[in-house]
Parts: C-alpha cells; structure tokens; sequence
C-alpha cells in the first residue's frame, strides 16, 4: 500500500513539474520557482511527507536514530519550503554604473514575494561593471561588478560579485546577470534650454542589437551602439508615430536637431541586472536535504559492502 | 504492475491538476501541439492589421475624429501617442494628412496563444495641411517604412500593443526581449 501511494506521488511531483515546465496547458513554461512555490506541488510534497512520515513510524526494521532523522529531515523541508512560499523575497533590479538601489525607496521589479516577507532594508551601489567578451563579441563569458554596500549602522563595504559567483551579505544572495548599456541623453529645446536628460538602460548588446525609448512627446527613439567604431558609434532613428524624423549615424555629443528639439548622447555605461535573494525556507530545506542524503549515505554504503563481501 | 498503475494514476493526476489550473488550457494544449487553425488565426491577425490603420489614417485625417475609437484595435499606450500628435498639429491649426498606398503583410508569427508578431512593407504619403481650409502647408512626402506589430489576443481578440517603425533600407533587428 505504501509503495502504490509512494509511486502515485513520486509521479505525480516530477510529472507536474515537468508539465508545468514544458508549459503543455499554460501560456508559457513556468519558472522552477514559481512552480515549486504552487498550490499542487506544495500539497503533493506536504502528502510525500506524511506518507513517509506513517511509514517510518510504523516500520520498525528502522533503527530509531534513523527514523528521527528521516523525521526531522523531512520536517525541514516541507516546513523549509513552506517558510519560502510565505516569507521568500526575491527582487530583481536593473542597476548602471554609478547607480544606487535602496529598497524601500526605489520601484523594483519584485519576482516573488511571500505573502509575509518584510522587504530588507538594502543599500547598494554599483561603482565599475568589467565585462569580458567571448572572441566574435556577441557573448558575456565573464562580467565582474565591483559594489559598495551599506551597512544598517552605517559604514559601507566594498563587494565585488561575479556572474558565476553570488555573493552572501547579511543573510541575503546577491547575484548578478545581464549585460547591457545605458547611454546618457540630454533633451534640448530649440532655443539651447536642457529640457531633460538621464540615463536610460537599454538592450544594445551585442552590438546591432536595437533598443527604444520614449519620453513624453509622442516620438520613440530608436538606438544601436557599436562601441567597436569610434567614429559615429550611434546609429539613431527618430519617428512620430509612423513618421521617421531622423535615421543616420552620429557621433557622441553630436546634436541632433528634430521637430521642436534637439537631443544628443553624452555618455555610455554599463548595467547589469541584479538579483537580491533572502529566502531562509532555501537553507532550512538544503539543511534537510542534508540530513536526509547523511541518513541515507551509511545504508548505501554498507549495501555496497555486503555485496563486495 | 500495480506499481506502474499508480503511476500512471499519478501521471494523469499530474496532467488533470495542470489542465484546471490554467484558463483556456485546451487551447494552449493544441497550440502547443500544432493543433490549431493557424491560418485564421493569421487571417484574424491581418484584418486587425488593416482595421489599424484604416483608424489610424482617418484619427489623423479628421483632426482626431473620436468616432471609430472603441473598435480601433490598439493598447491605449498607442491611442495616447496619436492623439497626442494630433493634439500638437491641431494647436498649429494643422493637421498631418496619412494616406496609404502600400500595406504588404512580409510575415506573421505566432509567438504563444495570445502574442503574435508581423511584420508589413507600408507607404505613406504624408502632408501637413491648414485644419480649416485643407490648404497644403507643406509639400506631399512619401513615407515607405517597414512595421513590426507586436500584437496580444485579448478576449478573444487581437490588439496592437506596441509597433516599431523601420526605415525602408534599415536592417530589421531580431526581436528584443522587451517587446510585449
């Protein structure tokens, strides 16, 4: 009896994760985390658990050591996974050189947040972003993002965070991934007046690639970068609704004049897009796991043993 | 074998479970699977396409004309824009006149059940006339420009949610992630 259920739910976990992940019913594949935190799975591990749980109680071919540690291993994951669905944060943020993230004050785009998580209180700021390019240029094969973090009392701390690497602060996984560039553009009107200007993150890499933005006329701005030519290294193209007012190559700083402005690129930096992690469900279900791969480790091995016997 | 039939039970449990916790799960089954009517769904897509810029034209021949709104399949991000240009020639006692020649579908590609992409070759004529006396204040401009549509089924229906604007020689780059 226990085996039938056993099977039924093993099968019924990995066959809805990898339907949900294939995306055969839904618009598009989910996300495994978005998927783990979903009401079907959670209710499918939370019966693996008190299956497994009956079965050990109740089997006594099971040293007592042994069944409390499968016990207090499974309690710490299910309860690990449940501490995450409720309590996880997880943010995402475009950060450019030079920039600041403070949470609390600045908009984020949140990727999941638990129904009980207090958002923590961060403060970081991204000096230099040192990519290192694949040899035809269109890849990231290394990017390095040297940090200032500042601390709750006060005082900061330099970090550097690599994309193969995330970095542990205060309870919290920094990561970073992505690559890209954020030119600075100065709005002018005709007469010379700086109407606006600012940073603005854009997908121009690798170089061809093209990105938009649009400020509150109703023209869109169309830019490529190519920072390989160090003549005109924009190419930009300008259009009211479906009218083109501009498309040429200019260099930086170059005054572009259109309608009844005037806009020009002063400077390109680098962003990359930050990943903020503090989920304690995540350690408590790895320290489960490991408790249960412990458990399991010393019967394995001594199969093997009787068999080489 | 009756573990292979609890098995099986918790496969089809798997299945059922993801079936009723998405909308319109069968349509996006037979999508995924290729089975559905692509070619009215192009259809579909075309007619959008062409009531689009029928509203689009005549929003900016009238002077902003509100009659046709409702129907215009457009995100209201889009209507914005045009009105807002609108609203800019009308302070000059102008208006910008549209007048297509040329609207050629190049492609369309479904993306998921409810995105979808086309890109058409289109020509324009453009002039900018006085609003009251239709007299022409600036010369009549050909405007060829290639148009990539980004379009999302809403209700059962395909809307314009955002489009890019390509000069008649430009190289059309692959589409940024961005896009819907």
């Amino acid at each position: 009896m226990f085996s039938l259920f056993l099977y039924l739910l093993v099968t019924f976990l990995s066959g809805y994760f990898a339907i949900e992940r294939i995306g055969l019913f839904s618009l598009r594949p989910l996300s495994t985390i978005n998927i783990i935190h979903s009401l079907p799975f959670l209710a499918g591990l939370t019966g693996l658990f008190i299956l497994v749980s009956f079965y050990i109680l109740s089997n006594n071919r099971i040293s007592g050591l042994r069944r409390w540690s499968y016990l207090v291993a499974m309690s710490l994951i299910i309860s690990g996974l449940l501490v995450s669905y409720f309590t996880g944060f997880y943010v995402e943020v475009i950060i450019t050189e030079g920039q600041g993230f403070y949470s609390g004050h600045d908009e984020y785009l949140s990727i999941y947040k638990g129904k009980f998580a207090r958002p923590p209180e961060i403060g970081i700021k991204l000096e230099k972003l040192s990519p290192e390019f694949s040899k035809d240029s269109d890849e990231i094969k290394r990017l390095r993002g040297e940090f200032l973090y500042f601390r709750k009392g006060g005082g900061q701390t330099r970090i550097v965070i690599t994309n193969r690497m995330p970095r542990l602060v205060n309870g919290m996984m920094f990561m970073i991934k992505g690559f890209g560039y954020s030119p600075r553009f100065v709005l002018k009107s005709k007469g010379g007046k700086v109407l606006f200007s600012s940073f603005v993150y854009m997908r121009l890499f690798p170089e061809g690639n093209e990105d938009f933005f649009r400020l509150l006329s109703p023209h869109t701005y169309y830019l490529r970068y190519y920072p390989s030519r160090t003549d005109k290294p924009f190419r930009l193209r300008i259009v009211r609704n479906k009218d083109i007012v501009f498309n040429d190559d200019i260099r930086l700083s170059e005054e572009v004049p259109f309608d009844n402005g005037v806009i020009s690129f002063e400077e390109v930096r680098k962003w990359t897009r930050l990943l903020i992690i503090r989920d304690w469900g995540k350690i408590i279900s790895v320290v489960g796991a490991i408790l249960i791969l412990l458990t399991l480790l010393p019967q394995k091995l001594a199969l093997r043993k009787c068999k080489f016997l | 074998m009756k573990n292979i039939y609890a098995s099986i039970v918790g496969i089809i449990l798997a299945c059922l479970t993801s079936f009723f916790i998405h909308e319109n799960s069968l349509y996006n089954f037979r999508f995924h699977l290729g089975l559905y009517d692509g070619e009215a769904e192009e259809r579909a897509i075309e007619d959008t396409l062409r009531l689009f810029n029928r509203h689009f034209a005549t929003f900016f021949n009238t002077g902003g004309s509100l009659q046709g709104l409702n129907e215009f399949p457009a995100a209201n991000l889009i209507k914005r824009r045009i009105f807002q240009e609108i609203n800019n020639w009308r302070k000059n006692n102008s208006l910008l006149v549209y007048d297509r020649d040329v609207f050629k579908i190049e492609f369309i590609k479904l993306m998921d059940p409810v995105s979808a992409i086309a890109l058409a070759k289109e020509v324009w004529f453009l002039n900018v006339q006085d609003i009251d006396t239709r007299r022409y204040i600036s010369p009549v401009k050909a405007a060829p420009v290639k148009v990539r549509y980004f379009l999302k089924k809403i209700e059962k229906k395909w809307q314009v949610v955002e489009y890019e604007v390509f000069g008649e020689g430009d190289e059309v780059p692959p589409v940024n992630k961005g896009g819907f």
